[in-house]
């Protein structure tokens, strides 16, 4: 029997022309095509209108969406990059598709968030530090950027009584169901802020352009918030999850009544990173267990009353299974550096450099970074992009996004 | 290939229904051989092939080896009915294993056809509803897409393109990165 013709083969050429296939013969097969070569979408969609239409069409994308239930590969991730002064960079994962952003950095802004394609960005201020959006300024230091369309979209002012402490935000899509629209769907924005008197929780909504108050508590933590760390949302925004500085205690923000409570670690761990597990109804943590070079992921199980009821161990992933023996030198002291929420992927930083893991096909690919020495931070999600005209739609890639910030 | 008479002995008892292809060319399967088509299926259950199915949108040399993939396929689905009693018998998990690869060489082979009868393929199991024939043809179109120009693809599905240059220019800046 012949082997089987290599990938990307064409049938012998036809003495006849092909018939005209109708529209859904044209999505049947190319629902077919792998989400891991997102261009291919794109350069189909450029033979003609037809084409470009029916890939834009939320129909198709769906389907394209079930076939391929979280196989969407991580395209990339952004990184807030030393050598950048801080700016966040987009960086494409090796052998991905190759997408790139519009542009792959903004001026003057590093990356605090990210999901369904939308980064929360920071801007920079001129000696380095962040200023919180409260204060004075003319304007708001918290910008939410589009990767696909490049829109750049700065938020009103956060005013407050009080001076904000400690923070951290989370950017929230609007979608409601599936995502197969969701970047031309609305977002909100979550912000939580701890002062010398409460914990207040605000969202800002795209639809209204303002902001509005979820909740206050005067009950305080007594620890600043973790805001190398970005939050967690659990599946539905049912809730968004964010570390506390000194690592053993989670603040969890109910989205949906706007209740806070905190969640203790079940001890204390040196250097846990937020994860979300169960494909996103639970929340849990990633620690590294040196001794070993293996990563234990933790589930809470909550109680009625919200908070947890206990933790479970849910998996244990011995690594030098995954990575290669460069990157597991004895005493080298690997390190579960970030987490790309929504993208199941986790980030490595060992001595041979940064490595992703995805937990669903065990799958190592080293990141070719090794200037950056660092502690980093991820998050990303699944999105379905696309590019659009005015009198042509083509619709692209799934990306999954997810940034990183390495700083030491 | 006109008529499906001999082979296994079980489906020669089994009843037969005569499907009439487009240049009316008749051919005789077995019930088993013709029900994985969903859209025969139907027909079957409601009485209606007395006299045989007139399948108009399908030729007789498309519909020959329509009915080749049937045939070797209704058997693979009885093997599996046959194992699945016996799913913990190593033979048995020997033998699927093998017949399961006879089946990708088979599959393999059936798709080596010029690109014009791979669609014409595709438009019969759409119109008969034979999913795993779907599957098989629809992937290996798309296979052949994989770093395909859009010219290139445009000349594969014998498609005029009707983007203005302008319209065509502003695609691809914005997807600049997708034409590297």
């Amino acid at each position: 029997m012949a082997a089987p013709p290599p990938s990307g083969a064409m049938p012998p050429p036809s003495l006849r022309a092909a018939p005209r296939l109708p529209d859904e013969i044209v999505e049947d097969i190319f629902v077919h095509v792998p989400p891991s070569d997102p261009a291919l979408l794109l350069r189909a969609a450029l033979a003609c209108k037809r084409f470009a239409r029916l890939f834009a069409n939320t129909g198709f994308r769906r389907r394209y969406r079930e076939r391929h239930h979280r196989a969407t590969p991580m395209l990339g991730f952004l990184a807030n990059l030393t050598f950048t002064g801080g700016v966040a960079r987009f960086i494409p994962t090796p052998g991905a598709g190759g997408f790139c952003p519009a542009r792959d950095e903004r001026h003057g802004y590093r990356a605090h968030d990210a999901r369904h394609g939308r980064v929360l960005l920071t801007k920079l201020l001129p000696q380095g530090t962040t200023d919180l959006p409260h204060g004075h300024d003319q304007e708001s230091v918290l910008a939410v950027w589009d990767l696909t369309t490049d829109d750049l979209r700065h938020l009103p002012l956060l005013h407050r009584r009080r001076e904000v402490l400690t923070w951290n935000a989370a950017v929230l899509c609007g979608a409601a169901g599936d995502h197969i629209d969701c970047h031309s769907a609305p977002f909100r924005m979550v912000f939580l802020g701890i002062d010398a008197k409460n914990t207040t929780a605000h969202v800002f909504s795209s639809d209204s352009g303002e902001w509005s108050k979820v909740s206050r508590n005067n009950n305080l933590p007594g620890d600043d918030l973790d805001e190398s760390q970005p939050g967690v949302v659990l599946a539905g925004n049912a809730a968004a999850h964010f570390m506390l500085a000194k690592g053993n205690r989670i603040l969890k923000l109910d989205l949906a009544t706007g209740k806070m409570c905190l969640l203790h670690l079940p001890r204390q761990c040196s250097r846990v990173v937020l994860m979300a597990m169960d494909d996103g109804r639970k929340v849990g943590f990633a620690e590294m267990l040196l001794p070993l070079s293996a990563i234990r992921l933790w589930s809470v199980e909550l109680g009625p009353n919200g908070v947890e009821k206990r933790w479970v161990i849910t998996r244990t992933i011995e690594l030098d299974k995954h990575l290669p023996a460069d990157a597991l030198v004895p005493r080298s002291m690997p390190c579960v550096a970030a987490y790309a929420d929504g993208a199941g992927v986790i980030f490595l930083k060992t001595i041979d450099g940064l490595y992703s893991l995805d937990l669903k096909s065990g799958q190592a690919t080293r990141i070719p970074m090794t200037m950056l020495r660092a502690a980093l931070t991820t998050s990303g999600e699944a999105s379905s992009a696309g590019a659009s005209t005015s009198s042509s739609q083509t619709q692209g890639a799934h990306h999954q996004r997810g940034f990183l910030e390495l700083a030491m | 290939m006109a008529s499906a008479g001999s082979g296994d002995e079980k489906a020669a008892a089994a009843a037969m229904i005569t499907l009439i292809s487009s240049d009316n060319e008749k051919f005789e399967v077995t019930e088993a051989t013709a029900t994985l088509s969903q859209t025969i299926r139907h027909m079957i259950e409601d009485g209606c092939t007395d006299g045989g199915v007139p399948l108009p949108n399908v030729t007789s040399k498309i519909l020959a080896r329509v009915i080749e993939y049937c045939k070797k396929h209704a058997t693979a689905a009885a093997g599996e009915e046959g194992s699945s009693s016996s799913f913990s018998d190593a033979a048995f998990l020997e033998v699927d294993r093998a017949f399961l690869e006879e089946l990708e060489e088979f599959d393999d082979a059936f798709l080596e056809v010029d690109r014009a009868t791979l669609f014409d393929l595709i438009l019969a199991a759409n119109y008969l509803d034979i999913k795993g024939l779907l599957n098989l043809t629809c992937q290996k179109v798309a296979d052949s897409v994989k770093g395909k120009t859009p010219e290139q693809i445009r000349e594969m599905y014998n498609i005029v393109n009707d983007l203005t240059p302008e319209e065509e220019a502003e695609i691809r800046r914005e997807t600049q990165w997708a034409f590297e």
